[in-house]
């Protein structure tokens, strides 16, 4: 097997591939290494590269029996598992391209992508999701198979279009064994230029738009892996796959850079048990949304909350040290002083919280997808985790800025990653532009036209500040909010500084057109039903303990201390959201991020009460 | 040290009794330093070790029949009586009142286990149909019953007050009663006594906690929660607790064959009401249903004598003119301990070593 360093000159000297001619030639040279682990039953069971390979092969070779040819599409919608890439990667091998679902998309939504994207084939998780496709079948007359990966409870159901995923694979090593060279002989044929994946963006306003990432792209981005901002030190590629593979961040990271860099991908049980995924796998690369890494900081100022004085007293010196750490590595990433204070504190508590929250091992860590509030990445590098965040898109492959630890700057998103060029429209609009860049959205000129320009330039959609160094985004174009004074405002950043507070689970923060700026605010249930059972406040649902007076005071103490790190206007009022948000209610996307307008509709009268 | 510990990718890692290399170090460390000791040792320690091993071995017997499987038994010292006696018999040297063989330790070992064994299956049908305080009684009869045979069969046990000698130590022909000389080392007796003890410890130890994670230790453990439950989940009640008295017996049995022989003589009376009640004691003290509670009961319970008397010694007290004597001040504490360790620390001494454990290992959390 190589070495880290080996695999990454290999990539340098011969370019990135597409997944799937990547995993071929892995499957060759290093058969036995292993690809995947997957929890089944408290074990980690182990699948190989040459494993992986085959079943990739019996999968294309079924696709072509069922009549997929290059550019149909077919869909995957279930969670993150060993057969979501190994169906992802036998579509892409055809030459045909792959539409990822989230697995919480309702039935509505589910029918809207399956017909929008004309999907002809789809691989369903499990009874949840098969249920939601035959709901919806009469209305995808293009959709004439769906093959499901877990038996459990469909045993009985009669429908032609089902098939089992062990059935389908059988099919596909007939087929194989008729054509051994089918699959290696049409993954020659991809061109660069040609689609390979249509990812839904989530759309926080009207549907979803489909963008088509090209072969090209993903060779592109993978050629970029040694330079790329979140690989620098890592010592041996071992990730874990709990972001959603259907959205561009989680593909990214699990299929083109782990294939890339031959990488054991690790498939956590579910969302609810990452925490202890974590602790066990203990990965060396670890990507993040700010929603985890909230939850983790959270988590870990509560449960210190119930320790032992003496705990909490080596904790609180730990920090000391740990405070002292981040700051002086944010002005010199090697800084000496730095290393004596993290030794300490690592002795202390932090070396034995980081293997609890199964960041041992972690040599380089990335938050992306949305932003975070500073004093949580400052809390990370305390702990000694080299975290930095990113910036990037879909229409983008992820892919735009990010800081290193060479180049960080608290509250900017970094440095352009390799081979990017970034610039600001005359409006503070960002524009980026690289190879990896997206062909346009799918059955949408219109869109497309908004969005790329004639010379290649992507506008995102993002406003911000560029020193030509360092990126800062200020927020979406469209969230801005303007006071009726006239005052510019950036919404996300308020929310975010209020989002630190473990006790906040959500934060909307209104203002467009008002005199002052207020927010709506969702507590974190467990965190706060904790709260209230240690000061005996008796509660019994959501709505029972948000409106609770006490609850309320606790909030409202937590909102002014987030308003002592805000620059600009200060929140003035707030009321507490009545029901937990929810993607099925339609007041999140598929990727947890509020719904502004969907919110203030539905909340409208308690929005109204506030400036009366 | 391995990056990740906790990662298990099949089920004979998960469940190895020695996860990582540290706890295999400290181990090994342990067992050098055990087959050391009769080298370094005065014969007075190696004697207490001797004893708190076999004793040990006798309270995991009990630990498995209640602790485990949740069966009240009394009565575990007359387990330990005929595995006493059966050695005695079949090892002994024969008199003109009692009958003895002189066999190798080879063959009076296992059968001494073995035929108390054999007692405790056949008793084992009563707890089938009996639970919890009647099977507690009929065990407590056990005791009065078994007093009674070991006082009566004198061509076995020399009668009441008068006794037997035990067994004697020939191992595959070796007469070792006289100890050998190894190099500058002249090994006694006691010192093979302490080798065999410490080799069955060894193995009787790791027997137990095979028990615990097999099938048999998991249906012990169902049985103990609720047998009921158990009934309805499969378990053949019948079946599992003759499997509880018949592994107990065997352990008690094997413990009594050389508990004996380090005095070299037994008196019938021995094996009272308290001597069985000592073994509650010591299992409730280490920590009822685990694998180290009754080894560290076993040794706390043996070396109890000998530090209260230091202490009395230390502190002048106990002599002469002071209202008890150091045995009436042992048999005080040793009682206060049981009343304590039950109000106030149910797991025993496992459960304090367990929570000074887990206290580092949720480090900084406190759970």
């Amino acid at each position: 097997m190589l070495t880290i360093q080996e695999i990454f000159d290999e990539i340098k000297t011969s370019g990135g591939l597409t997944p799937s001619r990547r995993l071929r030639d892995i499957a060759t040279r290093f058969p036995d290494q292993v690809a995947f682990r997957d929890k089944r039953f408290g074990i980690w069971n182990e699948i190989s590269y040459g494993e992986f390979w085959t079943q990739v092969q019996y999968v294309g070779s079924a696709l072509n029996y069922f009549g997929i040819e290059r550019s149909d599409k077919v869909a995957i919608h279930s969670e993150n598992r060993p057969e979501w890439l190994i169906a992802d990667i036998g579509i892409q091998s055809l030459g045909a391209i792959s539409v990822g679902l989230y697995p919480t998309n309702p039935p509505a939504e589910v029918q809207y992508l399956l017909s929008h994207s004309e999907s002809k084939i789809l691989f369903a998780e499990d009874q949840e999701q098969v249920d939601k496709a035959l709901e919806v079948s009469k209305d995808v007359p293009n959709l004439s198979k769906i093959i499901y990966f877990e038996e459990k409870g469909l045993f009985r159901y009669e429908s032609d279009k089902l098939m089992r995923w062990d059935d389908f694979l059988d099919i596909g090593k007939t087929e194989y064994e008729k054509d051994k060279n089918f699959v290696t002989s049409s993954i020659d044929q991809i061109k660069s230029e040609d689609v390979a994946l249509m990812i839904y963006t989530s759309g926080t306003t009207g549907p979803p738009k489909a963008s088509m990432l090209s072969h090209g792209n993903m060779e592109w981005t993978a050629s970029i892996i040694p330079e790329i901002s979140f690989t620098p030190n890592i010592s041996n590629p071992e990730y874990l796959s709990y972001l959603p593979l259907c959205h561009v961040f989680g593909r990214l990271v699990d299929e083109i850079i782990a294939i890339n860099s031959i990488g054991v991908i690790n498939f956590a049980e579910s969302i609810d048990t990452v925490q202890r995924d974590l602790a066990e796998i203990q990965p060396s690369i670890f990507p993040a949304v700010p929603r985890i890494l909230e939850r983790m900081h959270a988590g870990t100022l509560v449960r210190m909350k119930d320790a032992s004085p003496l705990k909490k007293l080596l904790f609180r010196t730990a920090s000391f040290f740990g405070n002292i750490t981040a700051s002086r590595r944010l002005e010199n990433p090697d800084d000496l002083i730095a290393k004596i204070t993290n030794f300490i504190a690592q002795i202390l508590a932090f070396r034995s919280l980081r293997k609890k929250l199964g960041l041992l091992n972690v040599d380089n860590a990335v938050s992306g997808a949305a932003p975070i509030s500073p004093e949580i990445l400052r809390f990370f590098m305390s702990l000694g985790v080299p975290i930095y965040e990113g910036y990037g898109m879909t229409e983008n492959s992820a892919i735009a800025t990010g800081n290193t630890p060479d180049k960080v700057k608290l509250g900017t998103v970094g440095t352009p990653q390799a081979g990017t060029e970034i610039k600001l429209a005359e409006d503070g609009e960002i524009l980026v532009r690289h190879p990896g860049v997206f062909l346009g959205y799918y059955k949408n000129e219109e869109a497309t036209k908004e969005v790329l320009d004639s010379d290649g330039w992507l506008y995102t959609g993002d406003v911000g500040e560029y020193d030509g160094e360092f990126l800062k985004i200020i927020d979406r174009k469209k969230d801005i909010i303007i006071t009726s004074g006239g005052k510019n405002v950036s919404p996300s950043e308020i929310e975010n500084n209020i989002k630190t507070s473990p006790f906040i689970k959500e934060a909307i923060v209104i203002g467009d057109d008002r005199k002052f700026l207020s927010a709506l605010i969702g507590i974190e249930y467990d965190i706060v039903s904790n709260w209230a059972l240690r000061k005996n406040i008796a509660h019994t649902t959501y709505r029972n303990l948000s409106e609770n007076e006490e609850v309320q005071n606790l909030i409202w103490e937590e909102i002014q201390k987030a308003n002592e790190y805000t620059s600009s206007l200060q929140i003035r009022k707030f009321r507490m959201l009545t029901k937990e948000l929810d993607h099925e209610d339609g007041d999140l996307t598929a990727t947890q991020k509020a719904k502004r307008n969907v919110i203030m509709d539905k909340f409208s009268d308690l929005i109204e009460e506030m400036y009366k | 040290m391995k990056k990740r510990p906790d990662l298990y990718t099949n089920y004979r890692n998960e469940s190895s009794i020695f996860p990582t290399t540290f706890q295999k170090f400290w181990f090994g460390l342990l067992l050098v330093s055990s087959f050391a000791a009769p080298f370094i040792l005065s014969s007075y320690w190696v004697l207490l070790i001797t004893t708190s091993l076999l004793i040990a071995i006798a309270s995991w017997g009990l630990n498995v029949v209640s602790g485990y499987a949740g069966q009240v038994n009394l009565g575990h010292g007359v387990f330990v009586g005929i595995g006493t006696y059966v050695s005695s018999v079949l090892g002994g040297v024969a008199t003109t009142s009692v009958i003895g063989y002189e066999l190798d330790m080879i063959i009076w070992l296992p059968l001494s286990g073995l035929a108390a064994t054999l007692i405790g299956i056949i008793l084992s049908p009563v707890s089938a149909r009996l639970k919890g305080l009647n099977l507690g009684l009929v065990t407590l009869a056990l005791v009065f019953i078994g007093s009674h045979f070991f006082s009566n069969l004198k061509f076995i046990t020399g009668g009441a007050g008068l006794g037997r000698k035990a067994a004697k130590l020939t191992f595959m022909g070796i007469d070792l009663e006289a100890g050998i000389t190894v190099g500058n080392f002249i090994l006694e007796k006691n010192d093979f006594i302490y080798f065999f003890s410490l080799i069955l410890c060894i193995l009787l130890g790791l027997g137990v906690k095979n028990i615990t994670r097999s099938k048999i230790g998991r249906a012990f453990s169902a049985i103990r929660d609720r047998d009921i439950a158990a009934e309805a989940l499969g378990i053949n009640l019948f079946k599992y607790k003759m499997y509880a008295f018949g592994i107990s017996s065997f352990y008690g049995g094997i413990a009594g064959s050389l508990l004996f022989t380090l005095s070299g003589g037994v008196e019938p009376g021995s094996f009272s009401l308290l001597y069985s009640i000592t073994f509650v004691a010591i299992v409730i003290i280490g920590g009822v249903g685990t694998v180290l509670g009754p080894l560290f009961g076993a040794f706390f319970f043996t070396m109890l004598p000998g530090i209260i008397q230091a202490l009395l010694h230390a502190f002048g007290v106990g002599d002469a003119g002071f209202i008890f004597n150091p045995a009436e001040i042992e048999r005080i504490v040793f009682a206060f301990f049981i009343i304590f360790f039950l109000i106030f620390e149910p797991r025993g001494m496992w459960g304090i070593w367990f929570r000074l454990r887990n206290y580092f290992k949720a480090w900084p959390f406190s759970y």
